[in-house]
């Protein structure tokens, strides 16, 4: 999940955090046996939904990642001891590259279907640094001329947020153990124009955008899910001038859970971006709060664009059980 | 940007180059704004020619911007008539001048590609951008007063900054210019001091930040006053009238105003309570100190936004009273207001459609809160209602410096340099510096930054004001009943 989460974040940053909730299975006990995004035992046997059954360029990349896994060092050591039975190691370790290797592809996915869901002229408003949504509006940028309004996500991530306005992105490249990237440029640089507005100009702006992007950290089953913080409000304020709102979420993003507590799936930050710790008096004495997730509900969600394309809030329970075994999310 | 000019100008009284020092000033004026170097073209074709040199002349004293609204032309107008009593040389150095901004802006790149619209401005916004602010006293017109130039800069370096502040501190500065006021021969002060002393006045804060309601309800008060006054009246016995009517509009219309706000909202509070308030106003600080004080055990949620941070002042005179407060940052507003039983607003002004306008993410929060069933109560004197009304945020507003929004890009740059001290400060300075070259120079990059927000009526529950507590629906009719008395007032 650490990987997941890396739309904007840095990696080093999401290591020490908490585990979200769309982790829980992938630590389930036992779970060598069972599905891990239905990868691990019986690839055969996955359903036709799932995630390495629909892009052909899967199959090719993972058979080459078992060739060159084949001549990994640390494979050959292992190979004598489990040479009869099918080693659990090498499959394992074709899960993982699998995984790594979904995760270099999803934004590329969800992005061909941005000319389903973007057209000329429009106003879209998104926030937060994330790379799949920057992706998604340059596909578009190739075709068509629009105006993306991003908020620029104080105080947890417009670093990056001004980062990727003015300088663009790295795409990650898992598959090369996450050093090496594909530099893309920044929207403007496609002839879109960019408008950067403080978090508190989304009501005011919201009468004039026609949609609204989102990414999220975290999709529930509900169908409800959790964002950086602001989320919610750029959601409400969508709901109330009856905007769309248009949730990019790879697979691997979903969860099992329901979410029916939201409470202990909000994370808390650093108070100190909130209020520098040079502020004595605001730090002895004010409970300076910095809840980094917002918990959107369902119905102030309009569409689920994942990797397998677009769905319904109210559907994603479908896409859920196809992904994950009721031994997992049951433990 | 107005901070260049006057550099600029310093060499053009002495050397030889004048020329091309007017010719530059008026044409990075223009970088910023075609619309006003249109305005301006199209009022030199009108102008005779002695009239243009006299103008060119003006320029320089306004170099932060041509006035835009018929008010400062009238005030250029009179200044004309100074002007041309000035030599041939400089009318010769103004019709050069005249010349230049054309040429020079059709070599600009930038402007050769969009002549319409400013690559920097927001499309949607467009009307609102005007003139550029002024951020110094320089070129300001010779009639401005002291007391009212130290009260533009404070005014566009966020000193002097919500509603009421600016509004106060206008009508004490305007005390100030009456009481050093002196009626020329031939003239009344019921005639001259409207246009020719309170004008400029006027004028010069406009060029700082745009008026609010507040002021212009403030102003059109006196500016009534002043013309009521019989001409034969003597001088003193004039002003030392106007004086004592703006003592009492403060203590009656704002701070006796806030004071009854302040206790009937107090009233409102009670144990146990939860008061969500969005970035800082006094009658809230008020209203939470005096609760605070009547011994209610309540807390305070304080939310506040980029670039202003204002709440921060609030949070920490609400800490210093010992109130129990929290702080976020509106990115935080859903889990704030889920805390919230009730929500206090401060009022910019109070539109007649009932809507709020104040500063920009109310709105948020009074629409978070009514998700969720809070009340939300404005708090908002009566001289901030005015007769105007308004659907959305975009077509009445203020649009603010831009570059504020890298303002808070500085201050966790670096967060290891910070101890360094005056070091640190410099890098981070040159970093936003950077970043703003970076900005202008990226084209189809924009930032906006506007003021003030429209929050729907229906999501306020209870207007506060100091005749009580109305519906948001009611706004018109205290307006009726002000007029009303308004008019019985008058002498």
């Amino acid at each position: 999940m650490t990987l997941g989460e890396s739309g904007g974040n840095s990696p080093d940053r999401s290591m020490i955090r908490p585990s979200l909730a769309s982790s829980t299975s992938s630590y389930a006990p036992g779970a060598g046996g069972n599905s891990l995004f239905g990868l691990f035992s019986q690839p055969q046997n996955s359903s036709g939904n799932s995630t390495p059954a629909r892009g052909l360029p899967n199959f090719t990349s993972i058979s080459s990642i078992t060739e060159q896994s084949e001549t990994d060092p640390f494979t050959t050591t292992t190979a004598p001891q489990t040479q009869s039975t099918p080693s659990i190691i090498t499959e394992t370790l074709e899960g993982i590259r699998e995984i790594l290797d979904e995760l270099s592809q999803v934004d590329d996915q969800i992005a061909e279907h941005a000319l389903d869901h973007i057209h000329s002229d429009e106003i879209i408003l998104t926030h937060t640094s994330s790379l799949t949504v920057q992706k998604f509006l340059l596909t578009a940028a190739k075709k068509r001329k629009f105006t993306v309004v991003h908020a620029e996500s104080y105080p947890n991530d417009h670093h990056a947020t001004h980062a990727v306005v003015f300088q663009g992105g790295k795409q990650h490249n898992w598959d090369d153990h996450g050093e090496k990237g594909v530099h893309f440029k920044p929207l403007t640089a496609a002839g879109i124009t960019v408008v950067l507005i403080p978090d508190s100009m989304v009501f005011a702006f919201m009468s004039r955008v026609n949609k609204v992007v989102l990414s999220p950290h975290a999709v529930l089953a509900s169908g409800s899910l959790l964002a950086a913080s602001g989320a919610y409000t750029i959601a409400a304020a969508a709901a109330a001038h009856q905007t769309p709102v248009v949730v990019l979420s790879g697979v691997y993003k979903l969860s099992p859970l329901y979410g029916f507590d939201t409470a202990p799936l909000i994370e808390y930050g650093d108070a100190g971006k909130v209020a520098g710790y040079d502020e004595g008096e605001l730090v002895e004495k004010v409970d300076v709060e910095n809840p980094e997730m917002d918990f959107v509900e369902k119905d102030m969600v309009g569409l689920y664009i994942s990797n397998l394309g677009g769905c319904a809030p109210s559907f994603l329970y479908r896409i859920v059980s196809d992904h994950y075994r009721d031994e997992d999310v049951n433990l | 940007m107005s901070g260049k000019a006057p550099t600029e100008f310093a060499p053009a009284a002495t050397t030889t180059t004048t020329a091309n020092n007017t010719a530059s000033a008026p044409n990075t004026q223009g970088s910023k704004s075609k619309s006003e170097a249109q305005l301006k073209k199209e009022q030199a074709k009108a102008a005779k020619a002695a009239k243009r040199a006299a103008k060119k002349y003006d320029a320089p004293d306004t170099p932060a911007g041509p006035p835009a609204t018929p008010k400062s032309q009238q005030q250029q107008g009179k200044q004309q008539s100074q002007a041309s009593a000035h030599g041939g040389k400089k009318e010769r150095r103004g019709s050069q001048g005249q010349k230049a901004p054309a040429v020079k802006e059709t070599a600009l790149p930038v402007h050769s590609k969009k002549p319409a619209v400013p690559p920097k401005q927001v499309g949607l916004f467009g009307h609102l951008y005007g003139m550029d602010r002024r951020h110094g006293i320089e070129g300001a017109a010779k009639e401005v007063h002291p007391a009212v130039l130290a009260l533009g800069v404070q005014m566009s370096s966020w000193v002097v900054c919500g509603s009421t502040a600016r509004c106060a501190a206008m009508l004490l500065c305007f005390k100030s210019v009456i009481q050093s006021y002196n009626t020329p021969v031939g003239t009344s002060l019921a005639r001259h001091m409207v246009q020719h002393v309170l004008s400029p006045q006027i004028d010069y804060l406009k060029s700082h930040r745009p008026l609010s309601v507040s002021m212009g309800n403030a102003i059109r008060h006196l500016k009534a006053l002043i013309v009521s006054i019989d001409p034969s009246t003597p001088d003193e016995e004039a002003k030392q009238f106007l004086c004592d009517a703006i003592d009492t509009f403060i203590r009656e219309r704002i701070t006796a105003a806030s004071t009854i706000i302040a206790g009937t909202a107090a009233d409102k509070i009670i144990d146990g309570d939860v008061i969500l308030v969005y970035a800082n106003s006094s009658v809230v600080c008020k209203a939470l100190l005096l609760a605070h004080s009547q011994g209610k055990k309540f807390r305070v949620v304080v939310v506040d936004s980029s670039p202003l941070f204002e709440g921060k002042c609030l949070a920490k005179d609400l800490a210093r009273a010992d109130v129990q407060t929290s702080y976020y940052v509106v990115t935080g507003a859903a889990h704030a207001v889920r805390e919230a039983t009730k929500v206090f607003l401060g009022a910019a002004a109070m539109m007649a459609n009932g809507r709020l306008y104040s500063r920009v993410g109310n709105a948020i929060v009074a629409m978070l809160a009514k998700r969720l069933d809070v009340p939300v109560l404005v708090l908002c004197e009566s001289y901030k209602f005015t007769e105007r009304v308004s659907l959305d945020s975009i077509v009445n507003n203020e649009v603010g410096p831009a570059e504020d929004l890298l303002a808070s890009l500085g201050i966790m740059k670096q967060p290891g340099d910070a101890t360094e001290g005056g070091a640190a400060d410099e890098d981070q300075l040159e970093t936003r510096e950077a970043r703003i070259t970076k900005w202008k120079d990226t084209p189809n990059l924009q930032m906006l930054n506007i003021m003030h927000d429209l929050t729907p009526a229906e999501y306020i529950t209870m207007v506060v004001t100091e005749f009580g507590c109305l519906p948001p629906s009611s706004v018109p009719a205290v307006l009726r009943n002000l007029e009303g008395t308004g008019k019985e007032n008058k002498p």
